[in-house]
């Protein structure tokens, strides 16, 4: 088994964290790794700002796969149960769910073309503040529409919309 | 030093969040109904912004963005995390820093010999720079004598030493602040989600009794030293019509700061906030003033002969009404010198207490056979009000 085998993991994590930053850089948002922090359930912070210049965050949780299920306009996603019941714990905090798709042959994850970057595939994102605890015992399925896809050209917009249903599931708090 | 988990939660309240923030130039700017969490920035720099509970909270997420505010709080202030965590929790405390330098001591720890000493005599300083300024009028005495006042007993009570920092021996005296605004609000000004943050605490022009005292024990020991450098005499301050007056316990407190080493300096530092200015306020003390100082107060002592204090030790009297119910004062007998001058003749007296206060005090004393420093009016070989303390075990 070679080094890149062994650290496959790693790897793909890695390169979910810099699709995922490479857009934010696009769209102004702030993107802070918690790799050397404890923020439990969550990987990262986006950070943004408001028309009126507010700030704004969302704590996401990143995964990588290399075998999306989709049927009926849905991704479904088996997610670790103690992860997701810790991305329901958003009293405080807007949480979301981003899973990257990735091919399963590394040597295609990123590919130069003319003086373009690629980074395949698409990544998926999924707002969390209507979602419960689970008591499952491994996994819970979460169903992502198929629209909500990261996309550079609107991604601060959905990131405002996130958060914006986050501050409403806290209405009257 | 670094703070567990459990403390962090239970010590960094929203509360005290919102009083370091405002004392630290921050200022909400959301305070939407919606949103768990208030929005703030810092003056003048619109990007560096923090979200802050409105409420406290067991869940994680309340955990995470407590940790997250006092990690970005550090990056703002360019310090580490443990220092903020400290400042933080004692946010409704002044802190007046001592700190004990002498180059020759290599490694940045205090002699023990000196440590006991430095701690009550920085405490004495305190409280007597706290009696000048604010019980002036009640006193209205160079030097008082005869019982402690009510409230320097109080405020003695409140103060703490805080946590020492690494890499220099820095002692953080921690006094209680006075907030008018938290009183008024019932202790609940920051979690009100209606209150109006910048006319709510606006009004602090005026600075509480604890800070004017924290003021006037450092600014006065710029002024002694000036008057020992101009070789003036400190005669002129001793005078309480004096709008510099400092007495002569502040002196007699400051003679003992600091060890015998003409290389020892003790430095006295502290924040207040006059005018909503933050004021950084600063002074060091060395031998050289000490032993001017000490010498001053010596002659004081002589000259006017003080024979109302003593040490020694204290023996039952036989008692004449074995069956009063309510005692109200203790009468004993006293055998010690008067502490103006070393070489006093050992005298009787009889002392009378308030027997309330002093029971514990005066039955240890006797059945420990401890030494106590009595305080009373004197009239022929009896001292009457009494207080006494405990001074060598």
């Amino acid at each position: 088994m070679t080094f890149f085998d062994k650290q496959r993991t790693k790897f793909q994590e890695d390169l979910s964290k810099a699709y995922l930053r490479s857009v934010c850089a696009s769209q102004g948002i702030l993107f802070f790794d918690h790799a050397d922090r404890d923020l439990d359930g969550t990987d990262c912070t986006l950070r943004f700002y408001s028309d009126n210049d507010k700030q704004r965050e969302l704590l996401v949780q990143l995964k990588s796969t290399q075998n999306l299920n989709t049927s009926q306009g849905f991704i479904h996603y088996d997610l670790d149960s103690v992860v997701h019941n810790k991305l329901c714990d958003n009293e405080f905090r807007a949480t979301c769910l981003f899973i990257l798709e990735v091919n399963p042959n590394s040597s295609i994850w990123t590919e130069l073309s003319g003086n373009e970057l690629l980074i395949r595939h698409r990544m998926y994102y999924f707002e969390y503040s209507q979602e419960d605890t689970t008591i499952n015992g491994s996994t819970k399925r979460i169903s992502i529409p198929v629209t909500n896809v990261v996309d550079p050209k609107d991604f601060l917009s959905k990131c405002n919309e996130m958060h914006d249903a986050w501050l409403i599931s806290k209405g009257g708090n | 030093m670094g703070y567990s988990n459990d403390y962090i939660l239970d010590s960094i309240t929203p509360n005290k969040l919102m009083r370091y923030l405002k004392e630290n130039n921050w200022t909400i700017i959301d305070d939407s109904f919606d949103s768990p969490n208030y929005l703030l920035s810092k003056n003048d720099e619109d990007f560096k912004q923090l979200l802050i509970p409105k409420k406290k909270g067991s869940s994680q997420s309340y955990k995470n963005i407590i940790q997250t505010i006092i990690y970005e709080i550090a990056l703002v202030q360019q310090t580490n995390e443990d220092v903020i965590i400290n400042n933080i929790a004692n946010v409704d405390k002044y802190v007046v820093n001592i700190r004990y330098a002498n180059p020759n001591v290599k490694n940045s720890n205090i002699p023990a010999s000196i440590l006991y000493e430095l701690l009550e005599n920085a405490k004495k300083l305190y409280l007597n720079s706290y009696a000048d300024v604010n019980l002036k009028d009640i006193t209205a005495t160079p030097y008082r004598r005869g019982k402690t006042l009510d409230q320097i007993q109080n405020l003695d009570g409140r103060l703490e030493f805080g946590q020492t920092t690494t890499g220099s021996y820095i002692i953080p005296l921690l006094i209680p602040k006075e907030d008018i605004n938290f009183e008024l609000h019932d202790g609940d000004i920051f979690e009100n989600q209606n209150f109006d943050f910048n006319n709510e605490t606006g009004n602090e022009e005026l600075l509480d009794s604890n800070g004017k005292a924290i003021l006037n024990m450092i600014e006065k020991m710029d002024l002694v030293k000036s008057i020992i450098d101009d070789k003036e005499d400190l005669n002129i301050i001793i005078d309480p019509s004096s709008e510099n007056f400092v007495s002569v316990n502040y002196l007699s407190s400051l003679s003992s700061i600091g060890d015998e080493s003409d290389e020892t300096i003790i430095e006295f530092s502290s924040t207040v906030i006059k005018n909503n200015d933050v004021k950084n306020i600063k002074s060091s003390f060395s031998s050289r003033y000490k032993k001017k100082v000490f010498a001053f107060v010596e002659e004081y002592k002589k000259t006017n002969k003080l024979d109302n204090i003593f040490t020694g030790k204290l023996y039952k009297l036989t008692v004449d009404n074995t069956e009063v119910i309510e005692r109200k004062t203790l009468v004993v007998s006293l055998e010690g010198q008067s502490i103006s001058s070393a070489s006093s003749k050992i005298q009787k007296l009889v002392c009378e207490f308030e027997y309330e206060r002093y029971k514990d005090i005066i039955f240890n004393a006797i059945e420990n056979g401890l030494t106590v420093k009595v305080e009373g009016d004197r009239t022929g070989n009896k001292l009457s009000n009494c207080s006494a303390e405990i001074i060598y075990k």
